[in-house]
């Protein structure tokens, strides 16, 4: 009975496409008015760039449709068949096969500790950005406070601007040649060559550098190129610096030098570019989903055709929101989706727990489950699997034997020739010649008794996915007997893709659904080449910074200097030993009026320096605090740097530190 | 003399004097260019680095007189401008020159001696005269003094005052020779060279004191830009007034900059300065007639890092570069 119910609605509607129709494709059933207008009008859109342009760049697999007669339908596609009389130049997108890659699984500790990382790394970019933005905020205040310049000053800054441009410089060098002004015109001709130059990142120029200074970084990034630049710079600065006028002689010959370095730099630009496109460009088109091979088309028409049709972006495993593991089948389970027809594409990813999903979507109430194509494992209740075979197919496809009464003469036509295999009791839905196009199986083991009134559960499998593509809406009767299909499993359609499940499990998914590949790669190879041409250091230092603010002991010391200068050594070591031994009666906790060698005798335990030597150096200190003359041999300098040393071996500071090593 | 036989004739002196001093090249372009430019060298640097062999072997080349002056603490001015000396045969006093009355003179220690006898050559060095008991007598031209002055004792040396040092037109840092240049000095002398028997290199004298004289005419005579002369006097201006320095330079400074680019410009067959030829001078001229500031000096800086800080403030003439 419920085969009955789905054959015959797929019997109305191709009985409804045979009525009025122009022929689609020879052979092929006239669809219905209804359904050619809901695909025509699916395309209209200037977005479906294939029916629109008739330079449109197809794919080798999308030329394949041409053949089945795609280009054929002017009304709904008016620029396809011109589409395909070109040869085929776009790239195709490889998303029948998707290709995964999964990091191990990693324990709990692991995961957490990913996480915070990756939240700490958000924080400090958000922490970065506003900071950014308000120091930003606080230089916009003060530039807006300061007043404006005067008109003067205005017009002197814009006598100041500086052109970088390089064409417009060779074409104010041909200005001011033509005007006679030649020694401007050999300025202007080096300026662009330098601006060149700079671009090329073999030189930088600032107001400082002279042309030896450029000559040299030239000689040391690129010395192929030296003494060409050495020429010109040797003419420049005879017109420049020289005791005769520049001639029209001398313009030209710097003029030819600099525009041949010039071309040369053009050319290899030009190589570079065009070696970077060849790894990743291909012919413009729009965007994949609008393209022939694209699905936009497909919902757009399903949608006229009354379907709420949707991609679902969610995990397939969330259909089911069960915990893995937790026994199936409790009356209170809630299903992860209100759809009530299931379109698994080749792109969607389909593990353990989506099967266990699908199956629970099934068994809560869902009506149609339709596997189109994929090289995909099935599970067992499916009961069929499918079988590439990469040949191109000729013959039309045609409902089965028993199912002609209600499919009429519905043909469909697809590119590959895909066959579905039964394995448990099912019932043939379309054949090509021998083999089987579609099958279908009523999941009576699963689904619940219908006591709630509600349709019957189905599995629809589909050799491969033609039928959802852009371009199979313009084939045969391709768009009825997917109207068809879809009829009777409700109004709720959602497609399971490649975008389903978006959340990727690791960044290399990330960047493959992202279709990042050609752009990480050409950027790579751009780091590559910045590599091999300026090193591990891309950009410039910054010089370093140097501290505004002295430290105290670092004005001590400049003062020491001064006393130095003036022969004061004396005076400074008589205040420097009064310290010192002040300093160090405190470290050593002994009263001032204690005696000297009490004092040396603990630092000299500390310090590991002779008594004597510490005891000479307080007497040395003592003696010139007291304002004694100096010996003959007296070394008051060397006396204060073996102090400052003595105070830092005794537990210093570091501008103690700093004193020592520059007195 | 055009500007080609100006640098060919300069190539040639530079070629023999290599001949001797190797690995040098730096210092005897210097020298070359001081000597044009009738400026005087102080060459900064440990002992046996050939200092001694330069004054030598210039002289042989040029064909010049030279003599070389041990300066010590108990060296007396007399000792090194000559003084009047009593002939009794003549019942008059007669004038003995010193060892000033020469080409090129080798001031070896300078800072050996007190500030009293050093100051003995200031009049030679500017007005390249000695005047003693009111009498002023020339020196021969040309006239070069190479003073030189060891950096690492410190200990019984009279530092040059500023006054004397601004005299000098270039300091220049004799460095210690590289391996490579090390291996090629020993090989040198086992291939027979022996420093006190330049004889037997048989330099060749290319150019007479004559020829030398010409030369610095020419130097004089080249063209500098009105851009130069501004770089110039931004460049010395600067000086004065820089947070790191203590003292700036003077306008002698200037002037030393300007002859020494002319001839440097000249040395390198143009007939122009240019500012490079500035812009390479300008650490030689500046260095010693600078004094930087005790925090600076704290801080580890030099003369040099400011003098290459001013360079990099100040703008080149005819630049494109805002």
């Amino acid at each position: 009975m419920r085969r009955r119910l789905v054959l015959g609605a797929l019997g109305a509607a191709l009985l409804a496409g045979r009525s009025g129709a122009a022929p689609a494709d020879a052979g092929a059933a006239e669809p219905m008015p209804e359904v050619r207008a809901a695909a025509a009008a699916a395309l209209a859109p200037q977005r479906f760039e294939f029916c629109h342009k008739p330079d449109y760049p197809l794919t080798p697999a999308e030329k394949r449709w041409c053949d089945l007669g795609a280009g054929a339908n002017a009304a709904a596609c008016p620029t396809l068949r011109q589409a395909c009389q070109r040869e085929a130049m776009a790239r195709q997108h490889d998303l029948d096969r998707p290709w995964t890659f999964r990091l191990p699984n990693l324990g709990l500790p692991w995961r957490v500790l990913l996480w915070a990382m990756l939240g700490l790394g958000l924080g400090l970019l958000l922490y970065a950005l506003a900071r950014h933005f308000l120091e930003r905020d606080k230089q916009e205040v003060v530039t807006t406070a300061a007043p404006a310049p005067p008109a003067e000053a205005a017009a002197a800054l814009r006598a100041r601007e500086v052109e970088t441009d390089v064409q417009r410089l060779l074409e104010r060098a041909r200005t001011e040649a033509a005007a006679g002004d030649f020694r401007a015109a050999i300025g202007s001709a080096y300026a662009a060559l330098l601006r060149r130059l700079e671009g090329a990142g073999l030189l930088r120029v600032e107001p400082d550098r002279t042309n030896g200074d450029y000559v040299g970084m030239v000689r040391k990034e690129r010395p192929a190129i030296v003494l060409r630049v050495t020429e010109v710079v040797d003419s420049v600065e005879r017109a420049q610096f020289g005791e005769k006028a520049a001639t029209r002689d001398q313009f030209d010959g710097v003029w030819s030098r600099v525009t041949g370095l010039l071309a040369e730099r053009v050319g290899v630009l030009l190589i570079g570019v065009g070696l970077l496109c060849a790894t990743a460009c291909g012919a413009p088109r729009a965007d994949w989903e609008h393209s022939p091979s694209g699905r936009a088309g497909v919902i757009a028409f399903l949608g006229k055709r009354g379907f709420a049709v949707h991609e679902r972006f969610r995990s397939i495993a969330k259909l089911s929101k069960r915990k893995t593991g937790e026994p199936r089948g409790e009356a209170d389970d809630p299903v992860g989706s209100r759809a009530t027809q299931l379109v698994l594409l080749p792109g969607a990813q389909t593990g353990e727990a989506e099967w266990r999903a699908i199956e629970e979507w099934v068994d809560k109430g869902g009506r149609t489950l339709v596997i189109a194509g994929g090289s995909r494992e099935l599970p067992a209740w499916i009961g069929a699997r499918v079988t590439e075979v990469r040949a191109e197919a000729s013959e039309t496809i045609t409902p089965d034997g028993e199912n002609t009464g209600h499919w009429g003469s519905l043909r469909v036509r697809v590119p590959d020739a895909n066959r579905v295999e039964t394995e448990l009791p099912g019932s043939p839905l379309l054949r090509r010649g021998p083999s089987v196009y579609a099958t279908e199986r009523w999941l009576e083991e699963l689904v619940e008794p219908e006591d709630d009134g509600e349709a019957p559960s189905r599995v629809v499998v589909l050799a491969d996915d033609h039928l959802f593509r852009n371009a199979s809406l313009l084939v045969a009767d391709n768009a009825a007997a997917l109207d068809a299909l879809l009829r009777d499993g409700g109004k709720t359609v959602e497609l399971l893709g490649d975008l389903t499940g978006l959340v990727s499990a690791n960044p290399v998914e990330s960047v493959r659904r992202g279709r990042l590949g050609p752009a990480l790669l050409q950027l790579l190879v751009f780091f590559l080449l910045l590599f091999a041409c300026k090193g591990a250091r891309f950009g410039r230092p910054l010089p370093e910074r140097r501290s505004e603010r002295r430290e105290f002991a670092e004005h001590v010391a400049a003062l020491g200097l001064l006393y130095a200068r003036a022969r004061a050594e004396r005076v400074a070591l008589g205040a420097l030993g009064t310290y010192a031994v002040e300093r160090l009666r405190e470290r050593f906790g002994q009263r001032a009026d204690r005696s000297l060698s009490g004092l040396a005798e603990a630092v000299a335990a500390r310090s590991g320096r002779p008594v004597g030597e510490v005891m000479r150096l307080f007497l040395e200190a003592r003696d010139a605090g007291k304002g004694v003359p100096a010996d003959k041999d007296a070394r008051d300098l060397e006396t204060a740097w073996q102090l400052g040393k003595l105070l830092a071996e005794t537990g210093g500071t570091g501008g103690h530190k700093r004193i020592q090593d520059n007195v | 003399m055009d500007t080609n036989e100006f640098k060919t004739t300069f190539d040639k002196i530079r070629g023999e004097v290599e001949r001797a001093l190797v690995g040098q090249t730096e210092l005897v372009e210097h020298a070359l260019v001081a000597l044009l430019a009738r400026g005087h060298v102080l060459l900064e640097g440990a002992p046996g680095l050939g200092k001694t062999l330069l004054v030598r072997v210039l002289g042989r080349v040029l064909a010049c007189d030279h003599r070389r002056i041990q300066f010590t603490p108990d060296l007396m001015p007399s000792d090194v401008s000559g003084g009047n000396v009593w002939n009794q045969q003549k019942s008059a006093f007669e004038f003995l020159k010193g060892p000033v009355f020469t080409q090129l003179l080798l001031a070896d220690e300078i800072n050996r001696a007190p500030a009293k006898t050093q100051s003995a050559l200031l009049e030679a060095m500017q007005e390249r005269q000695v005047t003693v008991d009111g009498v002023t007598r020339p020196l021969p031209e040309p006239f070069l003094v190479m003073a030189t002055q060891n950096p690492i004792e410190s200990q019984g040396t009279y530092p040059l005052p500023e006054a004397q040092l601004d005299r000098f037109m270039f300091k220049l840092a004799v460095l210690p020779p590289s391996r490579e240049v090390e291996s090629a000095i020993l090989r040198n002398h086992l291939a027979g060279f022996d420093a006190q028997a330049l004889d037997r290199l048989q330099l060749a004298q290319v150019v007479a004191p004559a020829g030398l004289l010409d030369m610095q005419a020419h130097a004089r005579g080249l063209r500098v830009d009105e851009g130069i002369v501004a770089y110039i006097a931004d460049i010395v201006c600067r000086t004065r007034g820089h947070r790191s320095l203590y003292y700036g330079a003077s306008p002698r400074a200037s002037i030393a900059l300007l002859h020494g680019a002319q001839a440097r410009a000249a040395s390198r067959g143009r007939d122009f300065v240019i500012p490079d030829d500035v812009k390479a001078l300008a650490p030689a001229v500046l260095r010693h007639r600078v004094g930087l500031q005790p925090d600076a000096e704290i801080e580890g800086m030099s003369t040099d890092d400011c003098v290459a800080e001013i360079l990099r403030d100040v703008r080149v003439p005819e630049t494109i570069a805002a």
